[in-house]
């Protein structure tokens, strides 16, 4: 393959990974892994450290918007983000350890997780009668956010549970190139019972973060290889704001529908090479 | 109260100017590294794709400003990759700021805590691993 080839399908490939994860709300990482392992034949390091690189970009990207929304409740991204930066780094640190065979388990299974929320809303736009935790009347966290119909206010229950999966998310992270959106809304939605506007702009909020807490490592490391990060990055960028102009004219349910078995699919796969010893 | 939220407000539109000159940053610096690898791998024969995928020599901060000063392609696309990397963590000790402002004391320490354990990270903590 020349050069110029590899280049040029490495950016179209990534900018397809970035437009279909922004309308499906994964943001692309998940793909990006399966592209270049299954896709190009990478080493999977290496795809998680160009994946990572890839994360920041388009998860900073979006973000700005959401700034802009008054959705980020802050205190609870930067309380949660002392649970994922120290899984990233764990994550990170345990990587180079553990066989190929075993991160292709891994992502499998975590992208069969990551399908679940994307098959269905299983959570209530503002759920109602929310104990509060007492750590989170002590800390501040319950807020209240901008909606048509004015200030919707809400509470913030079981914040230590909340800690305990953001932490696991932050390793999934760390050890597969991923944002772990899907965790991320577990923490946030079902077990911290924030309403799901709050816990989309703030989780997208603290994905770029915990993605560059592990990049860092794998940077000085030399696993970011730079003729990879470089056109995925970009592709995934580019791939990304379409996705993001897309979907203001469009349902993503219909996107939804037609993802979903890509998903699976990609994922047996992932499982299938993890089983055969990579 | 609310003149602090005026003030909250400005300060995140600011933020996410940071943000975006970040990402702006950035992805110049990638496509001008990919650009001139590009051309110089016309000028003078392409290397091998598969060279392409291998693990890099761990880096150094000296490395690559020595790369830098070169003008050598895999410098500035690295330089692309570490803009990135540092615009989050440029974020969180905003986040700093901001609730020193609001003497919120409490979650100064919670996001320093966050800025420290990021800084480490990126100081190469820990031994170079083995692959």
């Amino acid at each position: 393959m020349s050069l110029l080839v590899f280049v040029a399908e490495l950016l179209c490939a990534s900018a397809l990974a970035g437009v279909v994860g922004s309308l499906v709300g994964l943001g692309g990482g998940v793909l990006i892994v399966p592209l270049l392992t299954l896709g190009f034949g990478m080493d999977v390091r290496l795809a998680v450290g160009a994946s990572l690189v890839s994360v920041i970009a388009t998860s900073t990207g979006a973000a700005v918007a959401y700034l802009q929304d008054r959705l980020v409740n802050l205190r609870v991204g930067v309380l949660l983000e002392l649970a994922t930066v120290a899984g990233a780094l764990t994550g990170a640190l345990i990587a180079p350890h553990l066989g190929s065979a075993t991160l292709f388990l891994l992502f499998g299974v975590a992208l069969l997780l990551s399908a679940v929320p994307t098959a269905a809303k299983l959570v209530e736009e503002v759920p109602q009668d929310v104990p509060e935790d007492p750590l989170a009347g002590r800390l501040g966290l319950s807020a209240s956010y901008p909606a048509a119909e004015g200030l919707v206010p809400y509470r913030v229950a079981r914040v230590p549970a909340g800690l305990g999966v953001m932490y696991v998310a932050g390793v999934l992270s760390g050890l597969l190139g991923i944002g772990s959106g899907a965790l991320k809304v577990l923490a946030m939605d079902t077990a911290m019972r924030l309403p799901m506007k709050v816990s989309t702009a703030t989780s997208n909020f603290m994905i770029g973060v915990t993605a560059a807490a592990s990049a860092g490592v794998y940077f000085w490391r030399g696993d970011v290889p730079p003729f990879v990060a470089a056109p995925v990055a970009l592709g995934v960028l580019a791939g990304a704001s379409l996705g993001a102009q897309l979907l203001r004219r469009s349902t993503n349910r219909t996107v939804r529908a037609v993802f979903l078995p890509v998903l699976l699919v990609v994922s047996l796969e992932m499982l299938l090479r993890g089983l055969r010893g990579a | 109260m609310k003149g602090s939220w005026q003030q909250a407000r400005t300060v995140e539109a600011r933020l996410g100017f940071l943000l975006l000159g970040g990402v702006g940053v950035a992805a110049s610096l990638l496509l001008a590294g990919l650009a001139s690898f590009l051309a110089a791998a016309a000028r003078d024969g392409a290397p091998p794709v598969a060279d392409l995928l291998r693990h890099g020599a761990p880096l150094t901060p000296a490395s690559l400003l020595c790369g830098l000063l070169r003008g050598n392609p895999t410098a500035l696309i690295q330089a692309g990759v570490l803009a990135l990397i540092l615009t989050p963590a440029l974020r969180v000790a905003a986040t700093v700021v901001l609730f020193a402002a609001e003497r919120d004391w409490t979650f100064v320490a919670v996001a320093s805590a966050v800025l420290g354990m990021l800084v480490l990270g990126f100081s190469g903590v820990g031994p170079q691993l083995p692959r």
